[in-house]
């Protein structure tokens, strides 16, 4: 069995893109340093890695934007910079931004890349009309592609890249930022060009998402730590994950901190993982003691793709910084009063409605989080809490202070940090925080203190003269953190913190967050990283302008409206994916890597017993098949296919 | 269809996308063609080179018919409008400085007693120089005024003096023929170079906006995965630019010659057809400040900064190329425009055609040749 | 009231630092700044000469006579003529004419000379091309003043030898004795220097105001500022004091570069030129702060510029001279300072006025400045929408 999670491939196999001891180096930074690696057709090959990783410059350069510094690429065995013009039209490149023309419409984008590949008129018709049918945007021809929804604008784009039939595609980052369903379906997409031979490369910031395909490549720092099946990396690793349960995980958190062995715990909301080597017996009694004194249950879980990552970067020597002793220099604050509550919220952008009648309350030292896609309005959101947008009508009262009335009193009170790193990378670290702290008007003895804090938290102690801009991503967010924290404000909003930060960084980052809630302070948080919502006490999902779910992670991904999952590893993937997608089955499964996962839904009279039934009639021979525990993505899923049923119901009553 | 890099095909293509994309842009059309319009309105009716009511104020230290008589010239002249009488040198000073007058006339006690005992009698300007231009014109025109006086001093002495009877009044007469601009309106100049000047700044900054725009949204990259070479690309590009620019020239003769007026003499085939081709070497040098800086910021900037001001200045359209110093001759070819001007006046104001205008042209041609060149040659070094 | 001023002066202190610390560090726009200020103003200053001298002129002489000599000496003498060629027909004058090779023919006719002596009329015909009606206009006057001087001394010596007694110099004449003030051999250079030293002082102004305002709002780092309880005027004058220093200093290399470079006179006190500049520096970064007011892009900020700095360049004084604008024109340019500002750098380094002769115009162009100030900061929202 051991030997099926490594790639099954026959050898006679040639790879379509080979690339060897690519280098690429802006001055004297070295963006990507020496990737070699293989794709073969019908292969989906991630590469996973934080923002500045180097992902996007390999990309570029595997596709011809870039000229490497040293380093080939052969393309189905030619030689890429030699014979770019004839190999062009076997390339499909979709960038990270959106490439389509905002005031063209669907056909016309589409109808422009036609004539830029040079698709003859009839084979022209034809391929829109399968793109148009494919990416489901058939009755959205004539919209013009920036009315378009996030999602929709990625099939978009995708088809756009598609119009020529390529062999390879590349794909940078194409659903950072796209809603859970538009995701799915994305991949739905993909998955049936895999079917069709076609070898995909795709970049990701996200884990989750880089266990859907063959291999993935773990990127860091311009150098590819290791390439494998995502099932292959996990099981190299020497290490166990222990979880323990219960309503007082984050003191069990702040034990192990005291005893200075909390840089491979992480806190999840009321669940407490920590990693464990095979050999750390003192360790795990530790454990077991801590969970007996907090009355917390002791599981085991399996290591996700990130742990890997991140006790890879380990030995790379990037490690978890514990927090610096003494915790935060703040004020202690009572917990659980409310202190943010809205009611009945709205936010009107001519006649979009960016905010759609929102409700919700957080009590001081909750860890609050907002999740949804881009365009769902986390951001609008946050900004009416802080009073950067005026809220079109509803109540607001975030730290007693009423937002419709009086917005600029709770300034003091509130730190903010926001979705786009937002220091001023022109100025030195020290200036930076000079800067915040003469405008909160810190002083003196205060000044000094909180000073000492953010430069050790940020552990910048040495680098006080450096420019901003040349911090790397996890600095800069703590650096920024620090600055809103410059006036120990009661509540800090942080908008999408972790974006594009490297994992371990970000385990870091929410360290920090449990700290400040153990001192009191309300933390606000939104994020698209859905395995990251697990790190909030309650979270509420957020979508096209509603609130269509709230509670604690372990509660939604209990509710009735999540299905069962169901892990299926047949002989052949492809072939099975195939036959069931196409038969009783459609859009129901989804392609991980070497396995299928089935979404079993009762309502449609797909249970267990049906799959196994289908899976006979189809003769598709199976090695495995079990029960899988739904990610925080299919919770939302569910609920936003929910919402979706919903709506409909709700407009074809109102219109007969 | 393809020529060397250019692939008619793509070329239609981009166009076309490109039309779509201006034509569902209301904001910038309108920002692309009222704003000429708009400048051409203001210019035409800002700036005028004939100076007429030269702002004057004068001291008569003399106080006779004749002294008065002498200001009168003046008073009566459409090019003096004589403002003020001052009671002293000191005041009419003061007046200057306040930028009230620009001419000072001191008429001396003496002025008629010397004149009665046929002697000369010394009158005193005082001219501000702050703009030399005007400041060349009044002296011109106070020593018109003067000559003609003293013609007329001396008629009557002869005259009165009944020496000759001559048989005409006058002498000599000159007999000054204008050509082209035959009632001297200096608005008939400053259009048909304004027709020029305007399409100096308007188009190199929209072209390397449009270029702009593209790099920012990304697309551009897509552009250089597809078969499109860069070449066609950006002519695809400039076709519209190009045409919105000619639209703005044909609606800017349309204003110039109904509007103001200004007659047009040539042949309006000529003028567009070398319209179009100075407004190519125009957007050209969008497309070369765009290509040559590294950021979005340094493009529109050094396009603004050399067009803004400079473009007029040293198009020819303010001051004569003639008077430019020489070691700045070579400056002035920056900008195409000093071109074109000489082709809109020729055109609009005396009518000539090819046989007088080739120097020009070859110009406009050799400019759009070199600024292509080094554009696309830069370009495909970028990639 | 003392803690509030104690945290005003602190937050002013530290994003005066942080501008200024910025605006060092952004090697583009230095340049930009510096080059208008240097190179640009000696360019401008450099490149022209304005007087007309060398009118290219085309002789047809067909007379042929003493006199004819006589009146083409006089004209040679005067040395406002280039005569680039004798011709023999008007038609090759006409051709050269329209060929732009010439700009004046002067035809003297057969009988020229045997109507002189007879005491009729005399004609000399001027042929001009009129397409630079000024250009025109400057020859025409030069030539009739030629003419004139040549009558009168015909006049004069017919007149002497018919009465002996009448000798030369007993003709009542008016003899001019032109003066020309402030800019006396009237070289274009030093005005269009000073007065492009002034445009460049407004647009710099709000462009720096503008972009330091807007580049914030795209890059993110305005959102995190609005957050903050710092007030707004607090925030907007400590966006554009660092901009009027900048200025300031700037307009010192510029001042600099005109004495060193263009010979410009400086017959004022300096200091009250240089103190005069901040109401109108304050002016223009208010407008500066408007334009930032009504733009998200960069972009914006700079077409928003171009469309606003030209007509106001151009109407203010500094290309044409007010008084010869329409009415309405010069109505419009009493509400931008700029007029003011150009009377006032004029007056100071040509002709030595001082702090007597503008107070009004200090006092309008202040009270222009706050009221675009307050405007501004009215319009000035620390939000997002």
């Amino acid at each position: 069995m051991e030997g099926r999670d490594s790639l099954h491939r026959e050898a006679s196999q040639e790879p379509v893109l080979r690339a060897k001891g690519l280098k690429k180096a802006y001055g004297k930074t070295l963006a990507v340093d020496g990737v070699d690696l293989e794709v073969y057709p019908g292969e989906a090959f991630g590469l996973v890695g934080p923002d500045g990783a180097g992902k996007t410059t390999t990309i570029k350069m595997l596709v011809g934007l870039i000229k490497p510094d040293s380093g080939s690429v052969t393309i189905q065995g030619q030689g890429l910079h030699k014979n770019l013009k004839a190999i062009k039209p076997v390339l499909g490149y979709m960038s990270q931004e959106f490439t389509l023309y905002p005031t063209l419409s669907v056909a016309e984008n589409l109808r422009f890349f036609a004539r830029a590949y040079r698709v003859p008129d009839a084979e022209e018709r034809e391929r829109t009309n399968e793109l148009l049918a494919f990416s489901r945007l058939g009755p959205f021809r004539s919209r013009y592609a920036g009315r378009l929804s996030g999602g929709m604008k990625k099939k978009l784009a995708l088809s756009c890249a598609l119009i020529h039939t390529p062999k390879v595609l590349f794909l940078d980052e194409p659903t950072t930022g796209v809603d859970p369903v538009s995701r799915q379906d994305f991949w739905l997409l993909l998955y049936e060009l895999l079917a069709q031979g076609v070898a995909i490369l795709v970049s990701t910031p996200y884990m989750d998402e880089a266990e859907r395909c063959n291999r993935v490549a773990l990127m860091h720092q311009g150098r590819l730590l290791t390439t494998d099946t995502p099932r292959a990396l996990c099981k190299a690793s020497t290490s166990k994950i222990i979880e323990l349960r219960g309503e007082r995980a984050r003191e069990a958190f702040f034990l192990l901190h005291q005893a200075q062995t909390s840089e491979r715990a992480e806190l999840y909301g009321q669940k407490l993982s920590v990693r464990v080597e095979d050999g750390q017996q003192d360790l795990k009694e530790e454990l077991e003691r801590i969970a007996e004194e907090k009355q917390l249950e002791v599981l085991q879980a399996p290591l996700l793709l990130e742990d890997r990552f991140v006790e890879i970067l380990e030995t790379k020597g990037h490690k978890k910084r514990p927090m610096p002793p003494g915790g935060l220099p703040f004020r202690q604050r009572e917990k659980g009063k409310p202190c943010i509550e809205v009611e009945g919220l709205y936010k009107y952008f001519g006649d979009f409605a960016a905010v759609d009648g929102i409700s919700f309350k957080v009590a001081q030292g909750e860890v609050f989080g907002f999740l949804g896609p881009n365009g769902a309005g986390k951001s609008t959101t946050i900004s009416m809490l802080i009073g950067l947008l005026h809220a079109s009508k509803g109540h607001m009262n975030v730290s007693g202070v009423d937002m419709l009335k009086t917005p600029e009193t709770v300034k003091s009170r509130i730190g903010y940090m926001s979705q786009i790193f937002s220091l001023y990378g022109d100025l030195t670290v020290m200036e930076n925080i000079e800067l915040y702290a003469g405008i909160y008007g810190v002083t003196g003895g205060m000044f000094q203190e909180r000073k000492r804090w953010v430069l050790g938290m940020t552990g910048l102690e040495r680098f006080e003269g450096q420019m901003t801009r040349s911090l790397s991503m996890g600095y800069k967010q703590r650096l920024a953190l620090g600055c809103a924290l410059m006036h120990d404000p009661e509540i800090v909003f942080l908008d999408e913190p972790t974006a594009g930060v490297d994992p371990v960084s970000r385990r870091e980052f929410f360290d920090l967050i449990a700290a400040m809630a153990e001192k009191g302070i309300t933390v606000f948080v939104t994020t698209h990283y859905m395995d990251e919502a697990e790190r909030c006490e309650r979270i509420a999902l957020m979508y096209s302008g509603k609130i269509i779910a709230m509670g604690t992670p372990d509660t939604l991904k209990a509710a009735k409206e999540v299905p069962n999952i169901v892990e299926v590893h047949p002989e052949d993937p492809i072939d099975a994916y195939n036959k069931l997608s196409k038969d009783g089955w459609e859009g129901g499964i989804h392609l991980f890597g070497e396995r299928l996962h089935v979404s079993l839904d009762e309502t449609k009279g797909r249970d267990e017993e049906s799959l196994r039934r289908d899976l006979e009639r189809f003769r598709i021979r199976m090695l495995e098949m079990n029960a899988v525990k739904p990610t925080m993505e299919d919770v939302f899923v569910a609920f936003i296919l929910q919402h979706e049923r919903m709506k409909n119901r709700g407009s074809s009553e109102t219109s007969p | 269809m393809r020529i060397g890099p250019f692939e008619l095909e793509h070329i239609l293509a981009v166009a076309n996308k490109e039309f779509r994309e201006i034509y569902r842009d209301p904001r910038y059309i309108a920002f692309a063609l009222a704003c000429p319009i708009v400048l051409l309105l203001l210019y035409g009716y800002a700036i005028t080179m004939d100076v007429q009511n030269l702002l004057t104020a004068y001291v008569d230290f003399n106080k006779t018919t004749l002294s008065a008589r002498y200001i009168d010239r003046f008073a009566s002249s459409r090019y003096f409008q004589v403002v003020k009488e001052a009671r002293s040198r000191k005041e009419l000073e003061e007046l200057m400085e306040r930028s009230e007058i620009r001419l000072g006339i001191v008429i001396p006690a003496d002025f008629s007693r010397k004149l009665y005992n046929r002697k000369k009698a010394e009158v005193e300007f005082i001219v501000d120089g702050t703009w030399p231009n005007m400041a060349n014109l009044a002296i011109g025109y106070v020593q018109a005024v003067n000559g003609a006086f003293n013609q007329g001093m001396l008629q009557s002495l002869f005259q009165r003096s009944g020496l000759v009877a001559p048989k005409s009044p006058e002498p000599i007469v000159v007999e000054p023929r204008v050509w082209f601009n035959e009632d001297l309106d200096s608005l008939n100049f400053i259009i048909p170079g304004l027709y020029a000047a305007i399409f100096m700044s308007f188009p190199p900054v929209l072209c390397a906006l449009a270029i702009v725009r593209e790099k920012e949204a990304g697309s551009i990259e897509q552009i250089y995965m597809s078969p499109i070479s860069s070449e066609s690309f950006i002519l695809g590009k400039l076709i519209p630019q190009l045409t919105i620019a000619f639209t703005g020239l044909v609606l800017l003769a349309l204003i110039g010659t109904f509007w103001f007026g200004v007659p047009f003499k040539g042949d309006p085939l000529l003028f567009f057809g070398l319209g179009a081709l100075y407004l190519a070497t125009t957007c050209g040098f969008g497309l070369l400040a765009s290509s040559v800086t590294r950021t979005q910021v340094a493009a529109m900037i050094g396009t603004m900064i050399l067009t803004m001001i400079p473009a007029f200045l040293f198009s020819g359209f303010f001051f004569p190329i003639s008077n430019l110093a020489k070691q700045f001759i070579l400056y002035s070819y920056l900008f195409s425009g000093r071109f074109f001007v000489v082709i809109s006046r020729g055109i609009v104001i005396k009518g000539v055609h090819l046989d007088t205008l080739y120097p020009q042209v070859f110009g406009l041609l050799i400019y759009a040749a070199v600024i292509y060149g080094i554009s696309f040659f830069v370009l495909r070094k970028r990639l | 009231m003392k803690r509030r001023l104690v945290l005003f002066s602190a937050q002013v202190y530290v994003l005066l630092k942080k501008e200024m610390l910025q605006f060092l560090r952004d090697k583009v726009l230095l340049f930009i700044v510096l080059f208008t200020f240097t190179a640009n103003i000696v360019i401008l200053g450099k490149a022209f000469t304005l007087e007309v001298k060398n009118v290219p002129t085309a002789l047809y002489d067909m007379s042929k006579s003493y006199e004819s000599r006589l009146l083409i000496e006089g004209f040679r003498a005067s040395g406002r003529f280039r005569f680039v060629k004798e011709i023999d027909s008007l038609q090759e004058g006409d051709r050269l004419l329209s060929k732009g090779d010439i700009s004046l023919i002067i035809a003297i006719p057969a009988d020229f000379a045997r109507n002189l002596r007879k005491g009729a009329s005399a004609k000399v015909l001027l042929s001009t091309d009129g397409t630079d009606s000024n250009q025109a206009l400057i020859a025409l006057s030069y030539a009739a003043s030629i003419t004139g001087t040549f009558f009168t001394e015909t006049l004069e010596e017919r007149l002497s030898l018919l009465v002996p007694a009448m000798a030369r110099g007993l003709v009542p004449q008016i003899e001019e004795k032109i003066r020309v003030r402030y800019n006396a051999n009237r070289i274009e250079e030093r005005q269009l220097s000073l007065m492009e030293m002034c445009r460049a002082a407004f647009a710099i102004c709000v462009i720096l105001t503008a972009a330091s305002i807007v580049r914030e709002k795209e890059v993110g780092t305005a959102a995190q500022l609005y957050v903050t309880p710092i007030s707004k005027t607090t925030l907007l004058i400590g966006k554009i004091v660092p901009v009027i220093i900048i200025v300031m200093v700037a307009l010192l290399i510029g001042t600099l570069f005109n004495i060193v470079f263009l010979d410009t006179p400086l017959r004022g006190n300096y200091m009250v030129f240089w103190v005069l500049s901040i109401p109108f520096l304050l002016f223009s970064v208010a407008i500066g702060l408007l334009l930032a007011d009504f733009s998200r892009t960069f972009q914006q900020v700079l077409l928003g510029a171009f469309l606003l700095l030209m007509p106001i360049m151009f109407i203010s004084g500094s290309l044409v001279p007010i008084e010869t604008m329409p009415k309405a024109l010069q109505q419009l340019t009493y509400f931008f300072p700029l007029r003011y500002y150009l009377n006032i750098t004029m007056g100071v380094f040509f002709r030595g006025v001082g702090i007597g002769s503008f107070w009004a115009d200090a006092l309008i162009m202040t009270g222009l400045g706050l009221l675009a100030f307050s405007v501004s900061v009215w319009f000035f929202r620390k939000s997002l929408d």
